[in-house]
């Protein structure tokens, strides 16, 4: 079965759908008459099979080939390294992270520690680490009384961070009253008063040094960081009080009105005229508006100033006066105002015989 | 670049229509979980992926070979399109073998294996034949690459020297082929 040139390209165009219209009717009748031409087109569309087959293998062979090459590159010890490098980045990330909780977590562990040396809970910043280890190295000296003393040095450290804000000057008195006490503690725990006060200075000194740098350090930077929110001053006004009396004093004011154009010389007429002028002597108060950090809503009176929370300098508002109670009035309710060194809560009045008083 | 750097699709389909053998192993690891997750989910296991992904990114590469071919979609979309029919195709099949009976089987078998047997010599004699022609037949009947394409690969003078160099090694192979049939036939 040979096949020529002309014939090959013919069955080619066949076969890959190239031939149409009369070139492939034409084709197709030679295919019915011709068996030796059928043969040539199957013969012909099995080696195109094989050779795609072939050439399919070939690209899979190159992409297994390197992958393989690829995953054998990123070996397992390569792989161990990258992945105790990404443990590392983890841990360090970690340890940055809780770095600023760390002294509070110690804290803890000096309270549970039960003496174990390894076990010391030194493990804050440098700056302690330093100053503690110091006074390891001092209590190594004397390792009968190693656990006692490390036993105790949490305690110390203890009292130390608790009084983080406390005055530098403060924080070291009361460092060395701790100290003190835990001499005391020292001698009752059968030490001698030589071995006590050696320890002792030494934690002075050395605790002294870690008051000195580490906690006025961080106190300060505490300090730095926190923004202290106040109450805010709004505004601030004179407010005329608005005298009431009850009906009987009422009359006795008009009474005296009288009698003060009649009897002039009377000395009756002359004390309720003082009255008058004692009541008109403080005919206003001063009212300050706040905004309270906490939004509290109420107010605070001493007596001569009226300090308003959660009140809007806008609104109006109006003071009465009546049997030495003073009453504020806020939109259509009243409040009583009492006097008191403290903040008080609004209290609106419901009594409607006083209402009805306070509205004339 | 392949690596680590993600490319357009623009990029790829000018790469493979350039026959860049390289872009492959991208398409591989580009596009090797998104396959199996199709694959998962539609009731296959970690044994088929492979050979669907392979099966699926050769596929892509003898597609875009095609001079008709045009990206209406965005890659990945066609990607999963022919995993998707590979995939099915591979179930009908598996469903096809568990229907049949007993003896239908057998019929099945043999005449697979007859077939195969015929296919398998082909196969081996490509494999074996002069490497330029190999690739140059690949080349054509593969990868659909033109007569010029095919010079400028294979570093051919011209056209002309693909046209009948490509006919010279369809001949040859055919001749191995015939022989070889021969062989059997007297075996």
């Amino acid at each position: 079965m040979n096949i020529d040139q002309k014939t090959y390209e013919l069955i080619n165009s066949y076969l890959s759908g190239e031939l149409n219209g009369r070139k492939l009717d034409a084709f197709k009748a030679r295919l019915k008459k011709e068996e030796d031409l059928r043969n040539k087109v199957e013969l012909q569309q099995a080696i195109i099979d094989g050779i795609k087959e072939v050439r399919t293998q070939e690209l899979k062979d190159f992409i297994n080939k390197n992958i393989a090459k690829e995953k054998k590159t990123q070996s397992p010890v390569f792989k161990t390294g990258l992945s105790i490098a990404a443990s590392i980045g983890i841990i360090l990330v970690i340890f940055f992270s809780i770095k600023p909780f760390i002294n509070k977590e110690s804290m803890i562990g000096h309270n549970k520690s039960n003496g174990d040396s390894s076990n010391s809970a030194f493990s804050l910043n440098e700056k302690h680490q330093n100053s503690l280890v110091n006074v390891d190295s001092a209590i190594d000296q004397k390792k009968s009384l190693d656990t006692q003393l490390i036993a105790k040095a949490p305690i110390l450290e203890q009292v130390l961070i608790e009084k983080e804000l406390v005055d530098k000057k403060a924080t070291e008195d009361e460092i060395v009253t701790d100290i003190e006490e835990l001499g005391e503690d020292l001698a009752a725990d059968g030490f001698s008063v030589e071995q006590s006060k050696a320890i002792i200075d030494t934690v002075i000194n050395n605790v002294k040094s870690i008051a000195n740098n580490t906690l006025s350090t961080k106190s300060n930077q505490i300090r730095n960081d926190s923004i202290i929110q106040k109450d805010r001053l709004l505004a601030s006004s004179y407010v005329k009080i608005r005298l009431l009396s009850t009906t009987e004093e009422i009359d006795d004011i008009k009474t005296s009105s009288n009698l003060d154009n009649e009897l002039e010389d009377n000395s009756e007429a002359r004390r309720v005229k003082s009255r008058k002028k004692n009541r008109i002597k403080k005919p206003t108060i001063q009212v300050e508006f706040w905004e309270s950090v906490v939004g509290f809503n109420g107010y605070k009176y001493d007596g001569t100033t009226l300090q308003l929370y959660g009140v809007s300098p806008n609104k109006k508002i109006a003071l009465s006066s009546l049997e030495n109670r003073l009453y504020l009035k806020k939109g259509t309710k009243y409040y009583s105002i009492i006097k008191s060194n403290r903040t008080q809560k609004f209290t609106a009045i419901t009594n409607s015989i006083l209402l009805k008083v306070l509205n004339e | 670049m392949f690596v680590f750097g993600k490319i357009s699709d623009e990029y790829i389909v000018e790469k493979i229509k350039s026959n860049d053998e390289k872009i492959l192993l991208y398409l591989y690891k580009e596009y090797y979980s998104l396959i199996k997750s199709f694959i998962i989910k539609n009731g296959g296991d970690n044994e088929n992926i492979d050979d669907i992904v392979q099966d699926t990114i050769i596929s892509l590469w003898k597609n875009v070979q095609k001079p008709t071919f045009l990206l209406h979609a965005k890659l990945s979309t066609y990607v999963i399109a022919i995993a998707k029919n590979k995939w099915f195709k591979e179930l009908k099949k598996r469903s096809k073998f568990r229907r049949v009976d007993a003896t239908h089987s057998r019929t099945i078998k043999a005449s697979n294996t007859s077939s195969n047997l015929d296919h398998a010599i082909i196969v081996k004699i490509v494999q074996e034949m002069d490497e330029t022609c190999r690739r140059l037949l690949a080349y054509f009947y593969f990868d659909g690459l033109n007569n010029k394409n095919i010079a400028e690969k294979l570093n051919f003078a011209n056209t002309n020297t693909v046209k009948s160099k490509k006919y010279q090694c369809f001949k040859k192979l055919q001749a191995t082929v015939l022989e070889q049939y021969q062989k059997d036939d007297f075996i």
